[in-house]
């Protein structure tokens, strides 16, 4: 049977993100429409900057390339 | 069972040549079924994630109340600035989405039959079982505090009724009155909790009552994001909030609720408005599954959330043992997700994987103001792992427009995860 993407490893990753990110919001920036290359950028600028004051650079912080590579492309791709 | 014979022939066959060790293609029933026990942020979560994601798999959710009175933000109700109703949620999203609802409570787990019976005799059988059961209290650990010294000097840790009656002893002291929050040894749910509790009413007191006092009678040394709530209270109320740590005999450990006395080792003290928060464990339905050990708690396979002491049956949400991850309404919330996420893969015959998880907890000090903790964890190991170097809680001494920006996050954050969880 063939496993749909929404039970992937890089859907699990992503998990996190929808308990924040909702359309419509302002407060916590609205993510949808972000092409996989722009999200990965954003997520990896706060994983570089390590003093940065908000709640995404202490998660960041938390996650390899790969794993953001992977929630990018996958969000990403989502918001085309 | 909803199996045609035809499907049952082609699994039969399939696995009569599956000779690799592979997971049996035969536990890949066409709709399985999924029995939810709790309709808190956990439970309903994971009910929706399942419509989402394994559209194929049949989502009962039992629950017996009509709607949800959500915890987070209710601390703002306590402080008067935030009406009760914008904490209530129905369940009509969840049935909206194709969720099958029972208002009743779960009463018997039969874990051979894979049977949930609830109080009116209705009987569930299940693929897989998600307890969500959220938390229960442990009555008989302060002496005299039970349920109806609890109508007198409120816990106010599950929202509803409970919150709206110390808003409202709040609102009837007199100026000049004492407030005590009595804080438990922990495990309990929202770690910093009481003390975002202690700030909301001690800003209800210096804008409404400014001769008044808030005590809090601790069981804990140490708390959650204290640099910041200290230095918070430093700065919006000082010498309203005096605190007594557990090393100082802070601990209540008997109270007579008529006359509003709250005892620890060494003291007594009257005061006007009580709030007792009393010891908890994992809820009722937990226990009566045996899926909680002798810490009143839940211990979970780490990667799939499966009770470690029943086999097919999972526990999500401020039941479990899943520290370093706290009991938020962020984990459970998250839980519920990717417990969902495995069971579709397991009912697929597609082995578990681990993942990466997270929580966020924000924090009010003042309606204006406000701060978080995170973190990040692996669930590769036998248990829950924070990862080195990640998570913490927001920089100490930060300007205003800070503490003011992660309050409106906050406030995006609970709209977000109430219609996650909620529709």
């Amino acid at each position: 049977m063939p496993l749909d993407a929404s039970l992937s490893t890089a859907a699990l990753l992503s998990a996190s993100c929808s308990g924040c990110h909702l359309a419509g919001n302002a407060a916590i920036p609205d993510i949808r429409g972000l092409s996989p290359d722009a999200m990965f950028t954003a997520l990896s600028d706060y994983k570089i900057d390590t003093d940065g004051p908000t709640i995404m650079h202490r998660l960041m912080a938390g996650y390899s390339d790969p794993e953001l590579r992977a929630i990018a492309d996958y969000l990403g791709a989502q918001g085309e | 069972m909803n199996e045609t014979p035809d499907r049952r022939t082609v699994l039969a066959g399939l696995a009569a040549t599956t000779s690799l060790g592979i997971a049996a293609p035969a536990l890949a029933k066409s709709s399985p079924n999924v029995v939810i026990v709790g309709g808190g942020f956990g439970g309903a979560s994971a009910a929706m994630q399942f419509r989402k994601i394994a559209p194929n798999i049949k989502v009962t959710l039992i629950e017996p109340s009509s709607a949800y009175t959500a915890c987070p933000f209710s601390n703002l109700v306590i402080g008067g600035s935030r009406n009760i109703s914008l904490q209530t949620f129905a369940y009509s999203g969840l049935k909206a989405a194709g969720v099958k609802l029972i208002q009743d409570y779960a009463k018997q787990i039969d874990p051979d039959t894979k049977t949930v019976t609830s109080r009116d005799g209705i009987s569930l059988t299940y693929d897989r079982l998600i307890l969500s059961p959220g938390i229960d209290f442990i009555w008989d650990a302060i002496e005299g505090f039970d349920e109806t010294a609890a109508q007198n000097m409120p816990h106010a840790w599950k929202a509803g009724l409970q919150t709206e009656l110390l808003a409202q002893q709040l609102q009837a002291m007199e100026d000049g009155g004492v407030v005590a929050i009595s804080v438990p040894p922990p495990p309990f749910r929202c770690p910093p909790g009481p003390y975002e509790r202690a700030s909301l009413i001690a800003d209800y007191l210096k804008r409404h009552k400014p001769r008044s006092k808030l005590v809090i009678l601790d069981s804990q040394d140490r708390f959650s994001k204290q640099p910041l709530f200290e230095a918070a209270w430093r700065d919006l109320y000082p010498g309203i909030i005096e605190r007594m740590p557990g090393s100082e005999s802070g601990q209540v450990i008997r109270v007579e609720s008529k006359t509003r006395k709250l005892f620890t080792d060494f003291d007594e003290l009257s005061v006007d408005v009580a709030n007792v928060i009393p010891p908890q464990k994992a809820g009722k339905i937990a226990h009566i599954a045996a899926v909680a050990n002798a810490t009143g708690w839940c211990p979970v396979n780490a990667v799939t959330f499966e009770s470690t002491l029943a086999p097919n049956v999972h526990v999500i949400g401020d039941a479990t043992i899943a520290s370093p991850m706290p009991k938020s309404a962020f984990s459970a919330n998250l839980q519920g997700k990717i417990c969902a996420a495995q069971i579709a893969r397991i009912l697929a015959g597609q082995p578990p994987i681990a993942t990466t998880l997270s929580n966020t907890c924000y924090s009010y000090a003042a309606p204006d103001y406000a701060f978080s903790v995170s973190g990040v964890y692996h669930n590769d190991g036998a248990a829950f792992q924070s990862v080195p170097g990640a998570g913490g809680t927001s920089p100490i001494g930060a300007e205003a427009s800070l503490r003011l920006a992660e309050a409106r996050q906050a406030e995006d954050w609970f709209k977000t995860i109430t219609r996650e969880a909620f529709g």
